[in-house]
């Protein structure tokens, strides 16, 4: 894994990007119960929709990847 | 990516500051959006940097990273919302992730279709003895033929295949 720098590229980009974002799978249940005072419908919803955001665009996301590049731009 | 990081980031703060259900539904779906682009484009890097041989260890040492930097994530996120409430933990942990991007500038996701990383043969390699299944280590010669005159320049590329080799 030291002696291949494009291994060591992907996951130091992984980290960065999930440590942050973990704010977000940390938080919501919070938020739903104290910012939003609702229950375990609520969070439920909420968790739904972001579920099916992410089913819908996987099913077009190989239409999409045609267009926009995956990886950063050059 | 970036675009995709940033509509996760304007999603997480809406979250974290916007009060109305329905319109939370809509954003939470378009941050899913965002999100499934963003997890299957790092899958694929972890696949595509790495070759067929250890692509089973690259995705386990790819999840370490991923569900350990969730886990500390958390454990930040969740002490900075103690202490500073949520709506301001999850716009910092918003900021971050777009800040984060400029770890593109130093480690860059390389287009990684271009690198071929499938074995290369020039010949079937000569067995001297042939090994049993259990048997090992075994140690592996590559002798080469080169022009003495160009010795230096073959000294010098083979730091670089040194570095190949020695991957695991």
């Amino acid at each position: 894994m030291q002696n291949s720098p494009e291994m060591q590229t992907v996951l130091i980009r992984t980290f960065f990007f999930i440590f942050f974002i973990s704010g977000l799978w940390a938080l919501l249940p919070v938020i739903v119960k104290q910012d939003l005072r609702l229950g375990a419908a609520g969070y439920g919803l909420l968790l739904g929709c972001i579920g099916v955001g992410a089913v819908v665009c996987a099913a077009v996301l190989p239409q999409i990847q045609r267009r926009i590049p995956v990886v950063d731009p050059r | 990516m970036i675009v995709s990081t940033v509509v996760l980031a304007l999603v997480m703060i809406a979250l974290g500051y916007l009060r109305n259900l329905p319109l939370l539904c809509l954003i939470a779906a378009i941050g899913g959006i965002a999100w499934i682009m963003l997890v299957s484009c790092f899958n694929v890097a972890t696949q595509e940097a790495s070759p067929t041989w250890v692509r089973a260890r690259a995705l386990g040492a790819y999840l370490v990273v991923y569900q350990g930097g969730t886990a500390i994530g958390s454990l930040l996120w969740g002490t900075l919302a103690a202490s500073l409430g949520d709506p301001l933990a999850i716009l910092l942990a918003a900021l971050g992730a777009v800040l984060g991007l400029a770890a593109g500038l130093r480690w860059h996701l390389a287009d990684s279709e271009k690198q071929d990383l499938r074995p290369w043969h020039v010949t079937v390699p000569r067995l001297l003895i042939e090994p049993r299944l259990q048997e090992g280590p075994v140690m592996v010669q590559t002798e080469y033929c080169i022009d003495p005159q160009r010795a230096e320049d073959f000294l010098r590329a083979m730091h670089e295949v040194r570095l190949m080799r020695e991957r695991d």
